[in-house]
């Protein structure tokens, strides 16, 4: 058995690395890791310094602002129930937008999305041409489509479906050419060799294999679009947002109060169901 | 054996089932069409004239008098700088407060949790005007409510990618007789660096698309011109400041990509 | 001799009522290294990290150099574990921190909180993680990130933080379990040569019965959470080895990666 050596102090070996060996200290980091850190965070407080002294912020305002918050907070406080029906219909308003919208950009994008997705587009450079296309489309925010509509259409619930049309739309087409690229390309392949039309290999081969990620991605936009329908009632495409500028446009705080519970006990809902659903789709 | 009389009954289950799903989405498209009176005629013909109204009396872009465009340009890239700053900053601590194998205390994470969730789950511009009401129009209750936003936004996903590290690097300090404060600087820290600088950049790109949406309820920024040029009808200009929002954001937008790339 | 460890009556019952260790006794002396063979799931792990309190026993009681462990007291648990090393399975370095600070790592709980927090490591330790790496033949990788390291690397990069630690007992977890035959052995060499050197008591787990008999002063042999063997490996007969296996013989000689 080989029984222990006193415990060894550990004296600097000769085969040490010579660093430091002149009274310098060692340096541990790795350095590349160590620059790229201290790069991004410098360039980062500079930028805020910079852009923070270009903002004239008043502390008059600041101070009225802080000292104007316990009251309006008291006044949200005093919760009210009576426009709870009105608020109720105004929310179920916003959830069929939010419904429709999804319903006719499915429609739009399962059609537009095989003429996307690289390995079965019937013509490349439509294609090519659809996808800068629906980048613009999703670079402008969906609120200036919704202002958009709005000013094309009139105030209310058909001004916010046609305004949500369009980044829901190449959101989903986005998503949904992904999918399609994923997908296998032997089914392409071997629809192509026995003869079957562009047609026939889209609603025959593909689609049905595609059913259950396109239901995860659709369940995921539906929840994305309730809390954007909501806020876009606020720029008067209709629905519970309506009410909720309303309310603080006449400082009605009480029924604010209860607009902003059911707007959250709804978003809340609708996230928890999703995300049931999405799980319950994986492990199909 | 019995799998062959099985396979049927099974197939037909399922058929009932898809019918079933149908009928209910059926229903549901009719009555949504009938609580909010929606005329699909209507919106039919609507398409094409906003399509027109797009193309005839929204462009071309008025390129007159570009100067006036660079103050709200520079003023939403403020915006967003100072924000994100800010808001990492906060969403950080928070994070860490948070986050299931950083957090000191259960009740702490429940409660950070629970105020998050409820920021987050009421919409964004509802906060906005809120804080336009308290604080008056301009730039304050826009930053602020950038603010608000982004630190809830950013403590959910730090808190998230925190949680997803590896607890392999945790244990082996734990072992040596690390302390909390040495764990999270020396194990935690430096494997959050990739997510912490990507979900930063993120911030960023939203923050500039928030800072133009902004300006619609009176909260400052290239919102509050494009809002004003649409109320007075003077289409071309903003159209303009479309044009100039979406080079702004994909601009944005490449160079995050590109700090991505560099930083890893 | 004098006595390093000593555990009587451990056992750990995870919650949903599984018993993965059932009143385990184990005396370890200065300067041995024992190895603890065993199939997967019988409970070596759990042992292992039973000592250190990175698992908490359910009952029993664990002396370390005549002090009672105990999850008490914070600070007399840290100074506990800072004279324990462990080595581990996947190496559990900081993989985006660079190979010397994993090193030093070992220091961190020697140092105020404070000071640890900072990176304030003495001239002196840096010296001597730096000296500790070339002696592991690991000189030019010293400033390399950890994450650009093989496997065999690492465990050597681990073995140094363990060894940093000045520890009087080392704990191994699976240390070749997810390498190569050749980077296994100069692993287990590295780990024999310098608990030797040092006279460190070492406690590895194994999967492999030829590692564990090439190495070991003493085997331990633990089935479903029952120590069954205890002896020199001498004693240790086929009929014992099947024994230990029975039902899982084919985990006795292949390296297996992983488990």
């Amino acid at each position: 058995m080989q029984q222990g050596t006193p415990l060894q102090q550990y004296a600097p070996s000769q085969s040490g690395r010579r660093a430091g060996r002149s009274g310098k200290k060692i340096k541990i980091a790795h350095r590349k890791t160590q620059l790229q850190t201290r790069l991004f965070f410098t360039a980062a407080a500079v930028l805020f310094l910079v852009c923070i002294s270009f903002l004239d912020l008043s502390w008059k305002q600041f101070h009225q602002g802080i000292s104007s918050m316990p009251d309006i907070a008291s006044k949200l406080m005093t919760i009210s129930f009576e426009p709870f029906v009105q608020l109720v219909d105004g929310m179920l308003t916003s959830l069929i937008i939010a419904f429709l919208t999804v319903v006719l950009s499915v429609v739009i994008s399962i059609l537009l999305s095989f003429l996307i997705a690289e390995n079965i587009t019937p013509v490349k450079w439509l294609g090519r041409l659809l996808r800068y296309v629906l980048l613009i489309i999703r670079t402008i925010p969906t609120t200036i489509w919704v202002l958009l509509a709005v000013a094309s259409m009139g105030f209310g619930s058909m001004a916010g479906v046609l305004g949500l049309l369009f980044p829901t739309s190449s959101y989903l087409i986005k998503a949904f050419a992904a999918q399609i690229e994923e997908s296998s390309d032997d089914t392409i392949e071997a629809m192509r060799s026995v003869g079957a039309s562009w047609l026939q290999i889209v609603f025959k081969g593909l689609l049905p294999g595609l059913i259950l990620p396109f239901l995860a991605i659709i369940s995921f936009r539906f929840e994305m679009e309730v809390a954007e329908t909501v806020m876009l009632g606020m720029v008067g495409a209709g629905g519970i947002g309506v009410l909720l500028q309303d309310y603080i446009s006449y400082y009605e705080f009480a029924d604010l109060a209860m607009g902003i519970v059911i707007v959250f006990i709804t978003i809340f809902a609708v996230e928890l169901i999703s995300n049931r659903v999405r799980s319950k789709l994986a492990r199909r | 054996m019995y799998n062959q009389t099985a396979v049927p009954v099974h197939h037909r289950q399922k058929k009932a089932k898809r019918l079933m799903s149908l009928a209910l989405l059926a229903a549901a498209l009719a009555f949504s069409i009938i609580y909010v009176k929606f005329d699909l005629m209507e919106f039919l013909s609507g398409i094409p004239l906003f399509i027109r109204f797009i193309f005839a009396d929204f462009l071309p872009p008025n390129m007159t008098n570009m100067n006036s465009y660079v103050r709200p340009v520079l003023d939403t890239l403020i915006f967003a700088v100072v924000g994100t700053f800010i808001s990492s900053a906060i969403g950080l601590v928070i994070a860490f407060l948070m986050a299931r194998n950083t957090s000191p205390h259960p009740v702490v994470r429940l409660v950070l949790r629970g105020i998050v969730s409820f920021v987050r789950n009421v919409p964004f511009l509802v906060w906005a005007s809120l804080l336009v009401v308290i604080f008056g129009v301009g730039a304050m209750p826009g930053l602020f409510a950038l603010l608000v936003f982004g630190i809830c936004f950013l403590a959910r996903v730090y808190a998230e990618s925190i949680e997803e590290l590896d607890k392999e690097a945790t244990e082996a300090l734990t072992a040596s007789g690390a302390s909390y404060g040495q764990l999270i600087r020396h194990a935690i820290i430096p494997q959050f660096m990739p997510g912490y600088y990507s979900w930063t950049l993120f911030m960023f790109e939203i923050n500039i698309r928030a800072s133009a949406i902004l300006g619609l309820v009176g909260a400052g920024g290239i919102g509050s011109n494009l809002k004003q040029a649409m109320d007075l009808f003077q289409y071309g200009r903003a159209s303009m400041i479309i044009v100039i929002l979406i080079v702004l954001i994909l601009a944005v937008e490449f160079l995050t990509q590109k700090i991505r790339e560099r930083i890893l | 001799m004098t006595t390093i460890l000593n555990i009587q009556g451990l056992t750990k019952a995870y919650s949903g009522g599984t018993l993965a260790l059932t009143g385990i006794d184990l005396t370890v002396e200065s300067g041995e290294f024992i190895a603890v063979i065993g199939p997967s799931g019988a409970g070596k792990s759990t042992l292992l990290r039973s000592i250190n309190r990175l698992v908490e026993p359910t009952d029993g009681t664990i002396t370390f150099l005549g002090e009672v462990m105990s999850s008490k007291n914070k600070g007399s648990l840290r100074r506990l574990r800072s004279q324990i090393g462990m080595i581990f399975q996947h190496y559990n370095l900081v993989n985006r921190s660079s190979v010397l600070e994993n090193v030093l790592h070992g220091r961190l709980g020697y140092m105020s909180p404070l000071a640890g927090v900072f990176s304030r490591y003495s001239e002196a330790d840096k010296q001597a993680a730096i000296d500790l790496l070339v002696k592991v033949g690991l000189a030019n990788e010293v400033y390399k990130r950890a994450d650009e390291l093989s496997g065999g690397q690492k465990q050597r990069v681990g073995i140094s933080r363990a060894l940093m630690q000045q520890p009087k007992l080392i704990l191994a977890d699976e240390p070749i379990a997810s390498l190569d035959p050749k980077s296994s052995a100069v692993v287990m060499d590295t780990i024999y040569e310098n608990c030797r050197l040092q006279g460190i008591a070492c406690l590895v787990n194994l999967h492999q019965v030829e590692v564990a008999k090439k190495y070991a002063t003493r085997i331990i042999g633990i089935k479903a959470g029952t120590k069954v063997f205890d002896g020199t490996a001498d004693q240790l007969t086929d009929e014992m080895i099947f024994n230990i296996y029975e039902g899982k013989e084919h985990e006795m000689h292949a390296n297996q990666a992983g488990a």
